[in-house]
C-alpha cells in the first residue's frame, strides 16, 4: 500500500463506520480508497441488509458476495460486534476512542440509544468528527421520520421536476439520492471538518439530513419560486433555454440518442449533419425562440432522421459537427461497448468465494496519487486485527468475547 | 442565520473559477464553506449565456436566477482571457490562487495552456480541478457533453422513465451536480495532500463516471456479467419489478400511489416482517386493509405472488386520502412513506421550518431580501453560510486585483482600463 508515488491524502486517518445499506457506506468509500483506515462496525446477529440483497451468484447465500455491497465498501475493514450487548457497546466506544471520524446513517435517535451520540463520544475523544446522516437530521419535529432513496427522491422534490407534465411522476429507476448528493455531500463535509481539525485541533458534529442534502440538488427551482412565484413544471427531456433538447429514437430495439443544441452554431451543425434538409431551412427554426415555439414539430422531424440510423452513428455524426449528443447506454453498453469508460472506470476484482466481481472504480483521479480500490471486507474479517493490534487486547480476552457472543 | 463570528472550514483557500455550468455547483460548495472563490466572467455576454428565468424583466446575466443560485458567496472579475492583457492578469491571478476549477474539453484546455502539464510547469503548487464529459483518454474525450448527454451516456436515463416511452432525464441538471460534488471532494483531498507536501496536483472527474455511480444498485454491473440482466425502465413500479431478484426479502411492488391530492412514495412489499405488519395496521387504522390482515400475507412468497392484489388494495387506500395525511400517519408507525412534493410544498414544510433551513439573502442592488435554499449539511463548528449574493459581473475586479496581486487601486484601475480598451 506504500508503493504509490506520494502518500495517499488520508493515510493515518481512521474512521469508525457504523453505516449500513448504501448512502452511509458510499460516503466512506472515497475515504477508504484514498487511504483512510475505514472500519465497518457491523454484526452478524443483525446483518447489514445490503450484504443479503442482490446481485449474487445463483443460490449463494454468503454475506460477502453481493454486488452492491462490494461496490459500496471497497478498501474497508470489517469488525463484527453485537451492539445488543453492553460489552459490545463498550468495544465500539474503544474503537471510537482510537478513531478520527465516526459515521452513521441511522435514524436520528439510534446512536443515542446505544449511548453513542456525539455528546457521548466527544467525552472519549475530544477532537472526534462525527457524521450523522439521518433522513431528517437529528433535530426538528420530524427527526424520527425514516426513508430510503425511494422516499427521498419524492419528498425532496426531484420527482416533481422529472418526467413529462402530462403523466404520473416517475418511479425509482435509480434510488438516486442514495448514490449522489447524500453520500457525496457527506464525504465533502467530513473532509472539510478534517481540514478544520488539522488547523485548529477541533472536531465537530456534522448533521446531514438526507432530505435537505437532496433538496440542495434542485438547482435554481427553489429560488425561482421564492423570487418569481413560479412552481417549476416537469420539463420532460426539454430545456427552457435550448432546442432541440431531448432523446430521439434510433434504429433497433429501445435505442435512443440524446441531443442538446444550445447555440446557433450547434444548430447549424445539426442541419449539416442531417444533410441540410429543406425543413431545417424554414424560418421558424432559425432561432431558439422559434424552435421552442415549434418544438413538437421539430422533435418529430429530427426523429424522422434519427429513427433510421444506429444510435452510435447519430452520435458520431453529430459530434463531428460539434453538436452535443450521446447514446442512451444501458449496463451492457457500459460493460462491453464503451472502451474508454471501461478502462477509466470499471474494475474487475478477484473474489475468493466466487471469482470475478465487476465494480465501479474510483471516480476521482488525482495526479501522482493512486487510489486503492480493493475488495470489500468479508464479514468480521478484521475483528481480531482491531481488538489485538489496535486495542492491544490479549488473546485470552478476545477468545472470551467470542464465547460470550459479543463478537457476532 | 449562522454566526458570522465562526470560522469557516475552507477559510483562506483561494479558488479561481473559470468553469461552465458543470462546475458551478463545485465552486458554490467551496464558497459556501468559506473559500474565497473568484469567478472569471468574460465581457461577451453572448458567449457567457445564463439561462432564464430572469428577475425584474431584465434578461442580462446580473438578473439570471440561475446565476444567483449557483454563484452565492463568489466574487467576480471581468476578464477576457483571450486578449493579451486579459491573459496576463489571469496568469497573475493563477499565481495567487490555490485552486483553479475549469470544465474545458481536453483539447480546448491544451490550446489555452490550461492542461495539467502546462499548469504543473508554471504553477507547481496550484491544484487544478477539471470536470470533463469523458475523461482525457477515451475515443469520446473531445465530444461535447451537456447534462442530458452525460445522463444518457452514464447509464442513468436507460433506467429512468416508463418502459413504453422515451427514457427520462432526471430534472435539475443532476449530471452537473454529481460531477461538481465529486470534483469538490477531489479538490479537498488534493488540498489535504498539499498541506503535507506543498505540491499542487491535477484533479479530474468525468461526468459519465459520476452519473454511472447512480446506477450502482439497480443496474449493478454484476447483474449483467453474472446473469445477463439488463435493467430498463419500470414506471410507477420498483426498479426490480418483474425481474429476477434472489433475495426473498425483496419483492417487486409499485412504489408510487395516487392520492386525493397528489402522490406518495411507498414500497409495501419491500417491508421486512415487522414493517409489513405495521403496513396492515396503518391501513386497518382507516378500516381499509381489506383481506391483507390475513395471516397468509405474512409469508413473503405470498406477498410476491399476490403483488397485484396488494397494489390494488394500497391504491384504493391511498386514492381516498391526502398525501400529507398518509405521510404523517405512516411515519408514526415508522413506515417509510413520503409524499411527492413540489417546491411550494417544501416552503410550507414543518420540519424544514423547525430547522430554520431556508435562509434570507440580501440583494442591496434591488433593495430586496430573498429566500434561498439552505445548507446541505450542518457543521457544528464551521457552519455553512451565505454571506453575500452572487456578484454582479465584474463587481470585484479592482478589489480582487488589489487583494490577490497587491496592486494599488490606481494600478488596478489602469490594468482594467487597458483590458477593456
Amino acid at each position: 500500500m506504500n508503493d504509490s508515488s506520494t502518500r495517499l491524502p488520508l493515510a493515518g486517518i481512521r474512521v469508525a463506520d457504523f453505516g449500513w445499506m448504501i448512502a452511509g457506506p458510499l460516503a466512506t468509500r472515497p475515504l477508504a480508497n484514498f487511504g483512510a483506515e475505514v472500519i465497518r462496525i457491523e454484526s452478524s446477529a443483525r446483518i447489514d441488509e445490503i450484504r443479503a440483497l442482490g446481485p449474487r451468484p445463483e443460490g449463494n447465500t454468503s454475506p460477502n458476495v453481493a454486488g452492491v455491497f462490494n461496490d459500496c465498501n471497497t478498501s474497508k475493514l470489517s469488525m463484527t460486534v453485537n451492539l445488543g450487548t453492553p460489552e459490545g457497546i463498550e468495544l465500539a466506544k474503544e474503537v471510537v476512542s482510537v478513531s478520527d471520524v465516526v459515521t452513521n446513517n441511522f435514524r436520528g435517535d439510534r446512536m443515542g440509544r446505544w449511548g453513542l451520540a456525539y455528546e457521548d463520544l466527544v467525552k472519549l475523544k475530544p477532537d472526534i468528527i462525527m457524521l450523522g446522516m439521518a433522513m431528517m437530521g437529528t433535530t426538528g419535529v420530524h427527526q424520527h421520520y425514516g426513508g430510503n432513496g425511494i422516499n427521498i427522491i419524492a419528498g425532496a422534490g426531484i420527482s416533481g421536476i422529472t418526467g413529462s407534465p402530462d403523466r404520473p411522476p416517475v418511479g425509482t429507476g435509480s434510488l438516486y439520492p442514495d448514490f449522489s448528493g447524500n453520500p457525496n455531500h457527506a464525504t465533502l463535509a467530513v473532509l472539510a471538518a478534517l481540514r478544520h481539525r488539522n488547523r485548529t485541533g477541533k472536531g465537530q458534529f456534522i448533521d446531514l439530513a438526507q432530505y435537505e442534502s437532496t433538496i440542495s440538488l434542485l438547482g435554481s427551482s427553489v429560488l425561482q419560486y421564492t423570487t418569481l412565484g413560479s412552481v417549476p413544471v416537469r420539463p420532460g427531456n426539454r430545456s427552457r433555454w435550448a432546442a432541440p433538447h431531448g432523446v430521439y429514437r434510433c434504429a433497433g430495439d429501445d435505442r435512443w440518442c440524446a441531443i442538446a443544441v444550445e447555440t446557433e452554431t450547434e444548430w447549424d451543425g445539426l442541419r449539416r449533419a442531417m444533410g441540410d434538409p429543406a425543413w431545417a431551412m424554414e424560418d421558424r427554426f432559425q432561432s431558439v425562440a422559434g424552435r421552442k415555439k415549434h418544438e413538437d414539430d421539430l422533435d418529430e422531424l429530427i426523429e424522422e432522421w434519427t429513427s433510421g440510423r444506429k444510435d452510435h452513428e447519430v452520435m458520431r455524426c453529430l459530434q463531428n459537427e460539434g453538436v452535443p449528443a450521446g447514446m442512451v447506454q444501458n449496463s451492457k453498453d457500459l460493460v462491453e461497448n464503451d472502451p474508454g469508460f471501461r478502462k477509466r472506470h470499471i474494475r474487475v476484482l478477484e473474489h475468493p468465494e466466487i471469482g470475478e466481481m465487476t465494480i465501479h472504480g474510483e471516480t476521482i483521479s488525482i495526479s501522482g496519487v493512486e487510489p486503492i480500490v480493493e475488495l470489500a471486507p468479508h464479514m468480521g474479517e478484521h475483528t481480531e486485527y482491531v481488538l489485538k493490534d489496535l486495542l492491544g487486547m490479549p488473546e485470552t480476552e478476545v477468545d472470551q468475547l467470542y464465547v460470550d457472543g459479543v463478537l457476532n | 442565520m449562522t454566526n458570522i463570528e465562526n470560522p469557516q472550514a475552507l477559510e483562506g483557500v483561494r479558488v479561481l473559477d473559470i468553469s461552465g455550468p458543470a462546475g458551478f455547483y463545485c465552486t458554490k460548495l467551496m464558497a459556501d464553506m468559506g473559500a474565497d472563490v473568484v469567478r472569471v466572467d468574460p465581457p461577451d455576454a453572448a458567449v457567457d449565456r445564463y439561462p432564464g428565468p430572469f428577475y425584474g424583466g431584465e434578461s442580462d446575466r446580473d438578473h439570471s436566477i440561475y446565476r444567483w443560485h449557483y454563484h452565492t458567496n463568489k466574487r467576480s472579475v471581468l476578464l477576457d482571457i483571450n486578449s493579451l492583457s486579459g491573459r496576463e492578469i489571469f496568469d497573475s491571478l493563477l499565481g495567487a490562487a490555490d485552486v483553479l476549477v475549469e470544465t474545458f474539453r481536453p483539447s480546448e484546455a491544451i490550446v489555452l495552456g490550461l492542461d495539467g502539464s502546462s499548469l504543473r510547469e508554471g504553477y507547481p503548487s496550484l491544484i487544478h480541478t477539471t470536470i470533463t464529459g469523458f475523461g482525457d483518454d477515451s475515443p469520446y474525450s473531445d465530444y461535447k457533453a451537456t447534462d442530458i448527454v452525460a445522463q444518457a451516456m452514464g447509464g442513468l436515463m436507460a433506467i429512468t422513465g416508463f418502459p413504453e416511452e422515451a427514457p427520462d432525464q432526471l430534472g435539475g441538471e443532476q449530471a452537473y451536480h454529481m460531477a461538481s460534488l465529486h470534483a469538490a471532494v477531489g479538490t479537498l483531498l488534493a488540498l489535504l495532500s498539499r498541506d503535507m507536501d506543498s505540491m499542487g496536483r491535477d484533479v479530474q472527474v468525468s461526468m459519465q463516471d459520476c452519473v454511472s455511480m447512480a446506477t450502482l444498485q439497480t443496474a449493478n454491473f454484476n447483474y449483467y456479467t453474472w446473469d445477463g440482466i439488463i435493467r430498463s425502465r419500470t414506471g410507477l413500479n420498483h426498479a426490480f419489478s418483474g425481474q429476477k431478484q434472489v433475495s426473498e426479502r425483496l419483492s417487486y411492488s409499485r412504489t408510487l400511489y395516487k392520492c386525493k391530492d397528489g402522490w406518495i412514495a411507498y414500497a409495501a412489499h419491500l417491508a421486512p416482517p415487522n414493517a409489513w405488519r405495521n403496513t396492515v395496521a396503518w391501513m386497518a387504522g382507516y378500516g381499509a386493509e381489506q383481506e391483507l390482515g390475513e395471516q397468509r400475507f405474512e409469508d413473503p412468497d405470498v406477498r410476491v405472488s399476490e403483488q397485484e392484489r396488494i397494489n390494488q388494495v394500497m391504491a384504493d387506500f391511498a386514492a381516498q386520502r391526502s398525501a400529507q395525511e398518509l405521510y404523517h400517519s405512516a411515519q408514526k408507525l415508522r413506515l417509510l412513506c413520503t409524499p411527492v412534493q413540489s417546491v411550494a410544498d417544501l416552503l410550507k414544510d414543518e420540519q424544514l421550518d423547525d430547522r430554520d433551513w431556508f435562509v434570507e439573502v440580501e440583494h442591496p442592488e434591488i433593495g430586496e431580501t430573498f429566500t434561498y435554499p439552505g445548507a446541505p449539511y450542518k457543521l457544528s463548528e464551521t457552519p455553512w453560510q451565505i454571506r453575500t449574493r452572487a456578484p454582479m459581473v465584474g463587481e470585484h475586479t479592482c478589489e480582487v486585483l488589489g487583494e490577490w496581486l497587491g496592486l494599488s487601486s490606481d494600478e488596478a484601475e489602469k490594468l482594467v482600463a487597458l483590458e477593456s480598451s
